[in-house]
């Protein structure tokens, strides 16, 4: 009951959201089951707006519990920000482009009030080509690598992106793709790189994806980036769709250029299933029309749960265009540590066998 | 952790009276409503601080430039209270977000 009443309040103010919220304040069991939730998947905004509408009855108590929540996670939201400053500061002064993904963006571009949105780390995308340089513009301002790049070129070329942390334990995510994985392999991050969207933050203007863009964003990380569908992520979708106006001709465009339709078409349907919106838009009606071809699906279900790091890396060969590309990725994966890991799943360990046999004197071990 | 604002500084006459100041929030200050106040937090500052009660309804009326006797006006209209009753806070309330930056003056 706690996770439908958590969705309730994800999609709080949502148009033609049907899930109903509590005629009478929670007992303390429950209560404490759901604000946990509520905490962990990051809604306490949205809770908070509902408490002080009326909408969500509490008690004194309850409500002081949501009120200090908001302030805690508002402290973390403007501490990012400021951090996000000096950030944008380093990269223009490196002549890095960039685009401010999710929450920051979010916030201000998405949300009536950007106390509604709040977000625990930062996320950046850079031209692949300038990841490295980007990296040294991070290290500048005193952030680290905790997980160093599996092999010199592999993150510019292959990956993500890469982490880094500040002193102060902030998480700052440097993507040169949305997506690991296949999705990831597909998609021509250039694109996003054509043209911007300003937002200010702190007096400083700059740059996120277009709006169409951040759509397509929207879609990849709520569907893609983790095997449980959270729900801030899916009402970011809901939110984007239902309430900013942007070209979906364009979206679907962009998604379709990338074989990416069905990542987007699935995570509309499941923003729409699990926030329960009755409210038929134009994104959903595409969403509904759209026909999930068999090897989309496969392609889909290397992210679900259970899914590895190596059988998304795996699920991507095909997607790498040439051999000598394939055969690089392929022999970065098998100096990788994370191939030695026990209980790989069969496929990946068919890929890791494959590769070590490729590998000039890489024995069995 | 988060702290409170507390100012009792008295503002020092300043500008040219025939043609006085206007007060405005700084562009560069990072700040969020939140359920007591309004959480701010300047450029190089270590943590945000929380601004309650009629600080809050100062930063809203912030919003676009607004003169002293102004502000102070409407302070005591948003708070139901005779003028005299706010000016000495209000006053020593935009003094201290002068001094951290948090407000600015426009003609």
């Amino acid at each position: 009951m706690t996770a439908e009443l958590a969705a309730a309040v994800a999609a709080y103010r949502l148009p033609g959201a049907r899930r109903g919220l509590p005629e009478k304040a929670l007992d303390l069991g429950q209560w404490s089951r759901f604000f946990g939730i509520v905490c962990e998947q990051r809604l306490t905004g949205l809770l908070v707006a509902a408490v002080d509408d009326g909408a969500f009855p509490t008690t004194v108590a309850q409500a002081e519990q949501a009120a200090a929540a908001q302030v805690e996670s508002m402290h973390l939201a403007l501490v990012l920000e400021q951090l996000l400053v000096r950030l944008v500061d380093g990269l223009d002064g490196a002549d890095v482009d960039y685009r401010v993904l999710k929450g920051p963006a979010y916030a201000r571009l998405v949300y009536p009030d950007p106390a509604l949105r709040p977000f625990g780390d930062i996320d950046i995308l850079v031209p692949g080509d300038q990841l490295d340089l980007a990296a040294t513009v991070l290290k500048t301002t005193g952030a680290w690598r905790p997980v160093p790049e599996l092999r010199p070129g592999f993150d510019r070329r292959f990956g993500k992106g890469a982490t880094f942390r500040t002193a102060a334990g902030h998480e700052i995510d440097l993507h040169r793709t949305f997506i690991f994985g296949p999705f990831g392999m597909r998609m021509r991050a250039g694109d996003l790189f054509i043209s911007a969207d300003p937002f200010v933050v702190g007096g400083r203007t700059m740059k996120t994806l277009t709006a169409e863009g951040r759509f397509v964003h929207a879609c990849f990380h709520a569907l893609l980036g983790s095997p449980q569908p959270r729900l801030l992520p899916m009402r970011d979708i809901a939110q984007i769709a239902s309430t900013t106006s942007f070209d979906l001709g364009a979206a679907t465009e962009l998604a379709r250029s990338w074989r990416a339709e069905a990542v987007v078409a699935t995570a509309v349907r499941t923003a729409w299933r699990i926030l329960s919106i009755d409210e038929v838009v134009e994104v959903s009606a595409w969403a509904d029309r759209y026909e999930v071809t068999r090897k989309e699906r496969q392609a889909l279900s290397v992210y679900g749960h259970g899914s590895s790091y190596l059988t998304q890396a795996a699920a991507s060969l095909g997607s790498i265009h040439g051999l000598r590309e394939k055969g690089a990725f392929m022999a970065s994966l098998a100096l990788s540590p994370v191939a030695r890991r026990p209980g790989l799943p069969r496929r990946a360990r068919r890929i890791w066998d494959g590769v070590r046999v490729l590998l000039p004197g890489s024995g069995r071990s | 952790m988060t702290s409170v604002v507390t100012a009792n500084a008295v503002i020092p006459p300043s500008g040219d009276p025939r043609r006085p100041l206007k007060w405005v929030r700084s562009e560069l200050i990072l700040w969020r409503v939140v359920p007591n106040g309004v959480l701010m937090l300047g450029p190089g500052d270590a943590a945000p601080v929380l601004v309650s009660g009629a600080g809050a309804v100062v930063w809203a009326l912030l919003e676009r430039p607004i003169g002293e006797a102004a502000l102070i006006d409407a302070v005591a209209d948003e708070l139901a209270v005779e003028t005299e009753v706010v000016k000495v806070e209000v006053r020593g309330f935009i003094a201290d977000l002068r001094c951290r930056g948090f407000a600015v003056q426009v003609p």
